[in-house]
């Protein structure tokens, strides 16, 4: 269980993508127990925990947990197996590693805390919006129509190619930008906007051919329907993502 | 643990098939190798995972148009930014968390300002802010500090969950539910009149109610940002006198309240108009939109503080408040007028005591716990009167401390709230759901943190970075028509 020996076939396995070598050293340095690094280490630690869990529950206990489970995962290995730290690759900064390490813990402790996962993600995406006055004819249409909407959405989505649902999702859920998203995907803005575009409007055809089986309208009817909930469209998928 | 290992994903029993973190910040930074496909597939099944890689690209972003605006994560003071609330054109507000007293505060942020004025507008603005935080009412929200944070200058206040009026009088609450917000609402108000602070942008989004369901007063323009062509406030609800030109007191405040009271009562605003010369004119005229059943008195009340000419509206926005609850009290001789009439009809049908007790009873209502047979009888006689009345009945004096009883989403628990709007009015909540940019939905929110101080600010519908195109983000322009209003409701040219 000891990092020298580990460590260096990784190196030399690395791949061309930028390193971070200095971060990569230090996590090195702290796995080999060395107490200048570990030192060190904590107060990235210290920096990154609360960043990444004070969103989660903002509350020093909390924050204090999370922080003493991080440790521990870090430099405790488990039965068979070596510790956390090893895993870091010096691929993204450090930091950046590590509060990735810190919101799964947090998230897991959450869970272990609360008994759902989805208490904490998926809570009151509705609820800190603000109204505006409606048109109430639209208003009862969507009202009247809102439970097939919602079905025949959720139904569309599932039909949808998982790659093009996970960036619907961190789109339209998670509120990424086209820009965050282009990062991710090595794509421009644009490119991204084109795709989510096309996802969606793929998701109300297909939502449309729904509605028009199941209630049986018109295709007019089904239109007006889909202008007055079409343009919602980014709500529902808030809140059915 | 070698080789190739790197470039995939190592599925961790204890984490359920998660990737590893090196793998999710790969992705975040977009420098993922062969596993790009899976990883999507699995953020596509597993909430945490999106959680952690969408918090990931948001942080390592973080360039172009937002540069000079903090990120959630980022420390201000002593204070951790958790997520946006909202932004106007002050500045923006955030939930943050307060690590030295432990809690979560509303955290809002004033842009830097500029221009040789800026020192000046500092001092002007941390010397309002002292004067708001030595404000200790329960109906205006807690200033806990204000301190300057590089150019810009942050306040930290009671993070309140809301809903604000506005939202509230969308449930329908019934009359005497709104008008005992307001009255607090407005206890609130009076209290900074008389500590010498103007609000200057009064509506019905700036006033939230609490968890405890007290009605807030959030959002106080701290200062007068405006040169003289600029008038600070919401079109529409800004007083007469300061389209022309003339500095915000406590009597413009007055005018905003009595327009917001009117538009929750009635569904909009007395004057159609919202700026400039044409509100001129048709406040000159006085209010042409009716305002349907609601006490004669009321609406009086309300007409006086709409007057052009503020010398002539209610002297103190506390004799506003006097009048408004006085306006309740006709009800109360009404409803008191049958109750005698019943009770006389059930004297002469032979109850004879029981009668005559309830007729000398000042307060019908509470008749009903006795329970006298005949008293019964009459309290449900008044049972079907609008909540209105039976709230006005129970307590003359004030109408705020029983509405609760009369209408109990008057005492608004958030949730409370929140299931109302979603099982009362569907169409409420689906407005509600109309996020602001910037605000999108974003399934991580904590409930408590509505939006908070700037609802005012809506965000405008193409914020920075959305990168709205070919997407309909939002019905932003639904939403909020008048560009200027939908980017910074507060600034007005």
């Amino acid at each position: 269980m000891h990092a020298g020996p580990r460590l260096e076939p990784r190196l030399s396995d690395l791949p061309q993508a930028p390193l971070h070598a200095a971060d990569l050293a230090l996590a090195a340095a702290c796995a080999s127990g060395d107490r200048a690094a570990l030192e060190q280490l904590d107060r990235v630690l210290r920096e990154a925990v609360p960043r990444a869990a004070a969103r989660l529950k903002a509350s020093n206990a909390f924050i204090d947990e999370v922080t003493q489970l991080l440790r521990q995962k870090l430099f405790v290995a488990p039965e068979g197996k070596r510790p956390k730290i090893l895993d870091y690759q010096g691929r993204g900064p450090l930091a950046q590693w590590l509060r990735a390490s810190a919101m799964r813990v947090a998230l897991n402790l959450l869970e272990a805390q609360q008994g759902a996962r989805a208490a904490a993600l998926d809570e009151g995406p509705v609820a800190r919006l603000h109204a505006s006055g409606p048109d109430p004819e639209l208003s009862l249409l969507k009202r009247r129509y809102a439970p097939e909407f919602r079905e025949a959405l959720e139904a569309a989505l599932a039909g949808l190619p998982a790659r093009e649902r996970a960036l619907l999702r961190l789109y339209f859920a998670q509120g990424l930008t086209v820009e965050e998203i282009g990062r991710m995907e090595g794509a421009h803005k644009s490119t991204v906007s084109r795709w989510l575009a096309r996802s969606r409007a793929a998701l109300l055809e297909d939502v449309r051919a729904r509605l028009q089986n199941r209630l049986g309208l018109g295709h007019a009817e089904v239109d007006s329907l889909l202008q007055a909930l079409g343009s919602q469209l980014h709500v529902s998928l808030g809140q059915v993502l | 643990m070698s080789g190739a290992a790197h470039l995939a994903w190592t599925p961790a029993p204890e984490e359920r098939g998660c990737p590893d973190e090196s793998a999710l910040v790969d992705l975040a930074r977009g420098e993922t190798e062969g596993a790009h496909e899976m990883l999507l597939a699995h953020l596509d099944v597993c909430p945490a995972c999106r959680h952690i890689v969408a918090q990931l690209a948001k942080e390592s972003g973080g360039a172009s148009q937002e540069a000079r605006e903090p990120e959630p994560g980022a420390q201000v003071g002593r204070f951790l930014l958790l997520e946006e609330l909202g932004r106007g054109g002050m500045g923006t507000v955030y939930a943050a968390f307060d690590p030295t007293l432990d809690r979560k505060v509303a955290l809002k942020l004033l842009r830097p300002l500029e221009g040789g004025a800026a020192q000046s507008l500092s001092v002007r603005l941390l010397t309002e802010a002292q004067a708001l935080a030595r404000l200790a009412h329960p109906n205006v929200v807690t200033l806990f500090e204000a301190q300057p944070h590089g150019d810009a200058i942050y306040l930290a206040m009671e993070l309140i969950a809301g809903p604000s009026l506005r939202e509230l009088s969308e449930t329908r609450p019934g009359r005497a539910a709104l008008l005992a917000r307001f009255v607090e609402a407005g206890r609130g108000l009076a209290a900074a009149h008389e500590a010498g602070l103007v609000h200057r942008d009064f509506k019905p989004d700036n006033v939230l109610l609490a968890s405890d369901g007290r009605a807030c007063v959030t959002d106080f323009g701290l200062a007068d940002r405006g040169g003289a062509l600029q008038v600070a406030g919401t079109p529409g609800y800004l007083a007469p006198e300061l389209w022309r030109g003339e500095r915000a007191d406590a009597r413009s405040d007055q005018f905003s309240f009595c327009v917001s009271l009117w538009e929750c009562l009635a569904g909009e605003r007395p004057f159609a108009a919202e700026r400039g010369a044409a509100l001129l004119e048709e406040v000159a005229r006085g209010p042409s939109r009716p305002l349907r059943g609601v006490p004669a008195r009321l609406r009086r009340a309300l007409e006086r503080g709409l007057r052009s000419d503020p010398r002539e509206r209610h002297p103190s926005l506390r004799a506003l408040l006097a009048e408004l609850e006085a306006a309740a009290e006709p009800a109360l001789s009404l409803a008191s007028a049958r109750l005698v009439l019943l009770s006389l009809a059930l004297f002469a049908g032979g109850a004879g005591s029981h009668a005559l007790w309830s007729a000398a009873s000042a307060d019908p209502l509470s008749a009903s716990h006795f329970a006298p047979p005949p008293a019964q009888a009459a309290a449900q006689a008044l049972a079907p009167a609008p909540a209105f009345l039976r709230a006005s009945a129970r307590a003359p004096g004030d109408a705020c401390e029983v509405v609760p009883r009369a209408t109990p989403l008057a005492q608004l628990d958030p949730r409370a709230w929140h299931a109302a709007a979603a099982s009362a009015s569907q169409p409420a909540r689906r407005t509600l759901a109309l996020a602001p940019a910037r605000a999108r939905p974003r399934p991580e929110r904590p409930a408590a943190t509505l939006a908070q101080e700037s609802r005012a600010g809506r965000p405008d519908a193409g914020s920075p970075g959305t990168g709205g195109g070919a997407i309909d983000r939002l019905e932003g322009s639904a939403l909020s028509p008048g560009g200027d209003a939908s980017l910074g409701t507060r600034t007005v040219r």
